[in-house]
């Protein structure tokens, strides 16, 4: 069975003043019916820029996609939709919500508008249907008093609700296939507890694939089926969610390991890795890690690293990782 | 909400004062006064000019004058014109609609035709058309707005013939029907409106430009795109919609601009509102004539900013009173 979004040799890169920034390189991953695939990664690895791409919305220019790039739903391929096609499937087949719900609404128009007005995009809904649409979709994420709340603005709301009125506003049109780009960053706690649970439980009862971004791969023990860790534009490891956690073979996947807060380990020894990612626009040669990397040999600085498969469907590209088999 | 009233009243008011105080201050410094405006063509005994300053109080010191004419406007009294003798309130109030009528097609044009081409200008930014519109809307508005004015009138009013190039009425008017007067008002005010209009619309275009990229750099607007709403829902109701905001307060201070605009207008085409007035009386030096319109100007403006203020506070949900 094929998967319900291919994405294939995608590379989104942007002119800017200091070079070309290759911020997405290469990237190939599936997202099958019904599963979470988490997308991890420090900031400035590429999640945004992957996730955007897939629905077309980088600005081009700056942006460009390469000329193999492939993003297929359901067959087709979304880089050579006609514009008008291209917005059948944004919002009705895949939805997205953003990491600062408040910069994500429009201020000046009602949530309940900017619900409505993802409804009646797709469908012949009058106004009025669509308004009790948004009501039912208002109480399904959990707003207290939908039919009051429906007419206020964005900022009467806290982060918490915003959000949640995003999720809805995605749901709205039963989409096949949710992106969350790092949804409860800019959260608190508790409220990022909430939203989780509360994507997971409507996840199941849309019967939605989700691509869930975030740079904190301890989010993700919860709630994901498989694990993408990236690196430089790169996806430098990938595999089903328990083998990620148990068996990291890529140093930066242990890395961001490492950095987890674990009941069997004190926060004191939580480590994050030193150094930083470097700029789009100048990625480090062979393996791009490799200056960071503390298990580094020779050739990871001249030679890019090939898919290394350490064991069943868990692939990690790296010099130092073993194939399986081989141990 | 009462409080930002008070105090944009009690600053309304300062601002009045000033301008009451250096529009007299600068009619009175000015060479010559009333009286030798008065008799210039017709030469007459000191004794009888001597006779008019002191009839007219022009005699007194300065700051005699200045304190009376306070004085004078805080109880509501303009005073008397020199050179016409009727009361300065009848003169402004006759002049008053005249202008109003063609500020506000003005405004309205600016805004309209400004609106229009920002938007489509700041939705396609650093295109073939957001360029050449840009040099476009520059060349009108470095145009010096007298000689746009000319130029209008010389190429509908005379070459093509499609508008009259003078006054605001034909000197039929009176004979017309009701609705022949509005078609004659219209018709004479088509090229005064336009020249003036078309020269705000320059600024407004820029500024709007301006706003509209602003709009689409939001996060707000990525979202609107991934809903799958049209171009065309995104430029009208997420971009358009945010920047519209500013433009109310742009409305507010593009008034002094379109004043200031309306005196060189009026004179172009000998249209008789305020600024023509003021163009008389200064060659007149008819001192209560000029402040006073200086200060209906200035009124004209505050009132103009306050009420600009107040509608950005209404249509913003985030300032709105909830
Ligand atoms: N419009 C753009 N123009 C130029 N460079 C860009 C643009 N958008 C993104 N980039 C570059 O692409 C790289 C990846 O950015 P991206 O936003 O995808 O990172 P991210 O993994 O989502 O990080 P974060 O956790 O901060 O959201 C960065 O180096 C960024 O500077
Ligand atoms: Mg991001």
């Amino acid at each position: 069975m094929t998967a319900l979004l291919r994405v294939r040799n995608l590379s989104t890169s942007f002119a800017t003043e200091s070079g070309l920034a290759r911020a997405v390189d290469d990237v190939s991953f599936d997202l099958e019916q019904g599963e979470t695939l988490g997308l991890v990664g420090e900031s400035g690895c590429g999640k945004t820029v992957t996730a955007l791409s897939i629905l077309r919305l980088i600005a081009e220019p700056p942006g460009q996609y390469g000329e193999e790039s492939r993003i297929e739903y359901e067959g087709v391929n979304l880089l050579e939709l006609s514009a008008r096609d291209l917005r059948e499937i944004r919002g009705a087949q895949i939805a997205m919500i953003f990491q600062e719900p408040m910069s994500s609404l429009n201020p000046v128009l009602t949530v309940g508008s900017q619900i409505v007005e993802a409804i009646r995009a797709h469908g012949s809904e009058s106004r009025r249907e669509a308004t009790e649409r948004a009501v039912e979709l208002l109480t399904l994420v959990g707003i207290p008093e939908p039919g009051r709340q429906i007419n206020d603005y964005p900022h009467q709301m806290s982060g918490g609700m915003q959000q949640r009125v995003m999720i809805a506003m995605a749901l709205s049109c039963r989409p096949k296939i949710l992106i969350a780009d790092e949804p409860t960053t800019a959260l608190d706690v508790t409220i990022q507890a909430q939203i989780l649970d509360l994507l997971m439980d409507l996840k199941v009862r849309f019967g939605m694939s989700v691509l869930f971004i975030t740079h904190d791969l301890g989010v993700l023990a919860g709630i994901a089926d498989r694990v993408a860790v990236m690196y430089g534009g790169k996806i430098v490891e990938e595999g089903e969610v328990h083998a990620i956690f148990e068996r990291p073979a890529h140093p930066y996947t242990q890395g961001l390991l490492r950095a987890v807060p674990h009941i069997d380990r004190p926060t004191a020894q939580l480590r994050g890795i030193p150094g930083a990612v470097p700029t789009a626009t100048e990625w480090p040669s062979g393996c791009r890690f490799h200056p960071r990397c503390s298990q580094r040999i020779d050739r990871c600085s001249t030679e890019t690293p090939p898919d290394i498969t350490t064991e069943t469907e868990h692939i990690a590209r790296c010099w130092v990782a073993t194939p399986a088999g081989k141990s | 909400m009462t409080r930002f009233l008070v105090r944009r009243i009690l600053h309304s008011v300062a601002i009045v004062f000033i301008v009451a105080t250096i529009t007299f201050l600068l009619v009175h410094i000015a060479p010559g006064d009333p009286a030798t405006a008065q008799f210039r063509d017709r030469p007459v005994s000191p004794e009888i000019v001597a006779q008019y300053r002191r009839d007219w109080g022009l005699d007194r010191p300065l700051y005699q004058q200045y304190l009376s004419y306070l004085s004078n406007i805080a109880r509501g009294n303009l005073g008397q014109s020199f050179s016409l003798n009727r009361p300065v309130s009848e003169v402004v109030l006759q002049a008053l609609p005249n202008t109003v009528f063609l500020a506000v097609a003005a405004l309205g044009i600016s805004f309209a035709v400004g609106i229009v081409i920002g938007t489509a200008q700041g939705a396609t930014p650093n295109s073939r058309f957001d360029h050449t519109l840009t040099a476009a809307t520059l060349a009108v508005f470095s145009m010096p707005i007298f000689w746009f004015g000319l130029m209008m009138m010389l190429v509908f009013g005379q070459w093509l013939g499609w508008f009259p190039v003078s006054g605001a009425t034909s000197p039929v008017y009176s004979a017309l029907p009701f609705l022949g007067r509005v078609a004659d008002r219209l018709h004479h005010l088509v090229l005064p409106a336009l020249t003036l209009g078309l020269g705000g619309s320059a600024v407004v275009a820029r500024f709007h430009r301006a706003e509209i990229a602003e709009a689409f750099a939001q996060d707000f607007i990525r979202t609107a795109r991934a809903k799958g709403l049209s171009e065309r829902d995104v430029v009208l109701r997420h971009a358009l919609r945010n920047a519209l905001l500013p433009a109310i307060t742009m409305l507010g201070l593009s008034l002094p601009v379109l004043f200031s605009g309306a005196v060189l207008v009026e004179h172009v085409f000998a249209w008789h509102g305020m600024g023509l007035a003021a163009f008389d009386a200064v060659a007149r030096r008819d001192y209560n004539v000029v402040t006073a319109i200086a200060l209906f100007g200035a009124i004209m403006v505050v009132i103009g900013n306050v009420v600009a203020d107040l509608a950005y506070r209404r249509v913003d949900p985030r300032t709105r009173a909830s």
